[in-house]
């Protein structure tokens, strides 16, 4: 968090990162809410999932998955490179991880597209009348992935504001606990979307 | 800054180098932070009270007599909203948890002050779109937003729910400081068993905040994606279950009664050894009895649903999960009386000692009589009939917790003057008693 | 203090690496098991080699490994919180109608 600890002229490193992990429980709270609703509405609507799942693409779920696994790789790789006092190194690898998580919306964006070309989307009129189920997984589908989306944004202006302090100076080999505070949330963005991207994509 | 040096005078002063608005606006300092807080939840109180007057006014005879039927439902929900997420949810974590926690485990500040300042923000902002609704226009749904009348309603629900979920992030960074504090910033010497049992209160509180806070944001989201694109998953019509939305929003929405009741019984936890002269009685059944009401509480959201129409299994788990918060919460009881009992002379009990009792006639003995969660309505049959009945038990439980008006002003510290403390809870007695009876006795 | 400070452990180059790898092996096999008609094994595989995946990105990446024993304790804290609130839902969800 961007908190100082205030009264004590020394920086508490692990009450930074407390703060950070509870704030990351809120996060993942926030997703448990849809994930659940999702494997309620899979055992009420087991065929109309299957063939909504059928209806995307897998080819850009793992391609998006190996993207954010990779740039999950870049960001704790950057962390070490700053604890080895690597400045150069460790912004090539901040540098990559946003390439990596805008290349990500990109696919997204493109995808959503598709869908919602084809009448695909909450509302659209592929879907419209759709008591069956088929209009739940794409609502699901929708607001978890773009509520995800929202995340993965967050999480690239967080590095980038990093990336400028290491720039700076700001952050450094003995300083370094905003690094790691943003590693942590993007780190989480990336474990969200391991699940998600099962449910969507795999399970059918 | 409060590391900034040391100030001339009192906290109240302005800060150097700062004007008067800016010094308080721009704070830092908990204690100016939580006196923020205390001046904005007693506005919007006042606020919240007006329109019960209002309504109250309205239903003194048949047919419209001072107001529409649509403003009515309007002042109905907004009353709701800003008496549950604007008074009774920040009221004592965020005044008296702010201003005491760090003084009370001998920290400078809580661990994130400007977070902490950044809460407050939300609060405002989050409250500035609630009373937005009243000029943009109003949410007819009642505070509980349900589902699946929220999603249809021609009125702009939306902006209410959204205020609720900005309301939540200011819960939520309260939280995470206060765990956060407690966990690093206690002096040196200041085990956990040596806390003050209100700090060991503000402690489950925080984990409440932390943990079901975040489940209320994501349905609220849902609701107004929902009313937005139409996504399915609270609508009939499309193959959704609304019931789902009702146990989203109690996971959390019965949470929050702890949130309001766990610091106030810490603040009891506190004022009676003071006037029994001793130590309290059982110190460690009642700090761990906070952590037992926070998990336990957390697994009885059900009883809000009996009439819902969910699965029978499930009402008998969440009716015996209600039964278990009797245990945790009547240690506490009972440690209470066991402190007092081994005091000589009655007389000597001043009226926060008669508070405390009216506390434990009111939460433990009237409640299961009429209409009570403790007891009546963890028992499902009896809930399906006293759910029906409006307003009644909401304003029980909630207006009956209204008493702990009386603790708090006795949490003053001494430097700050006897005459707070003895004026204030006088006043927080009466006045809680002649706002919430004379209206909610049938 | 509860958790004690301690010096900042270097996680090396080649551990992450060999984390990653790993995170690309778990999600090949996910996608592989995909659409193999195994019946409800087809919900519970790809929750178990997700839940395998974010462990190893918890514990490596979010070095949770190196941490003080309280980051893990509330961490099963809340993984508890999950599963309970999950088995109550489903009490209702499962028994309806
Ligand atoms: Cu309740």
């Amino acid at each position: 968090m961007n908190g100082t600890t205030g009264a004590h002229s020394h920086r508490d490193y692990t009450g930074s990162k407390i703060g950070m992990w509870l704030f990351l429980f809120t996060e993942f709270f926030l997703f448990f809410g849809p994930i659940l609703l999702y494997t309620i509405f899979r055992f009420r609507y087991p065929q109309a999932f299957i063939e909504a799942s059928r209806a995307l693409d897998t080819g850009v779920g793992v391609f998006n998955t190996v993207l954010l696994l990779t740039s999950s790789l870049t960001m704790a790789l950057a962390i070490t490179a700053m604890q080895k006092n690597k400045k150069g190194l460790t912004l090539i690898l901040l540098g990559a991880t946003v390439s990596a998580g805008a290349v990500f919306l990109v696919n997204k964006y493109f995808e959503w597209g598709a869908k919602i070309s084809h009448g695909i989307y909450p509302g659209g009129e592929a879907l419209a009348g759709n008591a069956d189920g088929g209009a739940i997984f794409y609502g699901l589908y929708f607001f978890a992935t773009g509520l995800h989306g929202i995340h993965v944004l967050a999480g690239m202006v967080i590095i980038i504001v990093a990336a400028l302090m290491v720039h700076e100076g700001k952050i450094n080999s003995k300083d370094f606990v905003k690094l790691e505070n943003s590693g942590l949330y993007w780190h989480l963005v990336d474990v969200i979307w391991i699940y998600l991207f099962p449910i969507f994509y795999l399970i059918r | 800054m409060a590391h900034e040096g040391i100030r001339e005078g009192s906290y109240l002063s302005a800060e150097p180098g700062r004007g008067w608005l800016s010094s308080w606006l721009l704070t830092t300092d908990h204690k100016r932070i939580g006196i923020l807080y205390l001046c904005s939840i007693l506005l919007f109180f006042s606020v919240g009270v007006i329109f019960s007057f209002l309504m109250r006014l309205e239903l003194i005879s048949t047919g419209p007599t001072i107001m529409a039927a649509d403003t009515y439902n309007s002042f109905f929900t907004l009353h709701g909203v800003i008496m549950l997420f604007l008074f009774l949810i920040p009221v004592v974590p965020a005044v008296f948890g702010n201003f005491l926690l760090p003084i009370m485990i001998g920290a400078r500040d809580v661990a994130f002050p400007r977070i902490n300042l950044l809460s407050w923000y939300f609060y405002m902002a989050g409250a500035a779109l609630a009373m937005a609704t009243l000029i943009i226009g109003p949410a007819d749904t009642g505070w509980t937003f349900y589902a699946p009348y929220s999603l249809r309603t021609g009125s702009s629900a939306s902006l209410a729910v959204f205020a609720v979920f900005v309301l939540g992030l200011s819960s939520i960074l309260t939280g995470i400081n206060f765990v956060t504090t407690v966990h690093r910033l206690r002096a040196p010497g200041m085990t956990w068993f040596r806390l003050p049992l209100f700090v060991w209160a503000l402690y489950a509180t925080a984990w409440i905040f932390i943990i079901a806070t975040p489940i209320l944001g994501v349905n609220l989201l849902l609701v107004i994606a929902e009313r937005l694109f139409g996504i399915g998953v609270f609508d009939p019509a499309r193959g959704g279950d609304p019931i789902l939305y009702q146990h989203l929003f109690w996971i959390y929405s019965h949470p929050a009664v702890y949130i309001m009741v766990l610091p106030a019984m810490g603040a009891i936890s506190e004022i009676v050894p003071v006037f029994a002269r001793r130590v309290i009685f059982g110190y460690k059944a009642i700090a761990y009895s906070s952590i037992g009401i926070a998990a336990v509480g957390s697994l009885v959201w059900g009883h809000h649903m009996f009439v819902s129409g969910f699965s029978y299994t499930a009402a008998v788990y969440f009716s015996l999960f209600t039964f278990f918060v009797a245990i945790p919460s009547a240690i506490k009881v009972y440690n209470w009386v066991g402190s007092l009992y081994t005091v000589q002379g009655l007389d000597s009990y001043g009226h926060p000692v008669l508070l405390r009792a009216g506390f434990h006639i009111s939460f433990f003995h009237r409640r299961p009589v009429r209409a009570h969660p403790r007891r009546a309505i963890g028992q499902c049959p009896p809930a399906r009939h006293l759910l029906c009945r409006g307003p009644l038990p909401l304003h029980k439980v909630r207006g009956g917790g209204l008493r702990f008006f009386r603790g708090p002003p006795l949490l003053v510290p001494e430097d700050i003057g006897q005459n707070v403390q003895q004026e204030g809870s006088q006043l927080g007695a009466s006045s809680a008693r002649g706002y919430s009876w004379p209206r909610f006795l049938p | 203090m509860d958790a004690e400070e301690t010096k900042p452990h270097i996680v090396g180059y080649s551990v992450l690496f060999a984390v990653w790898a790993a995170l690309l092996g778990l999600t090949w096999l996910t996608v592989g098991l995909s659409g193999t008609g195994l019946g409800s094994f087809v919900i519970v595989a790809p929750f178990l080699i997700a839940s395998v995946k974010a462990f190893l990105v918890v514990d490596y990446f979010m070095h949770l490994k190196y941490e003080s024993g309280f980051f893990k304790y509330i961490l099963l804290v809340v993984l508890g919180m999950v599963v309970v609130v999950a088995w109550l839902v489903y009490q209702d969800v499962a028994y309806r109608y």
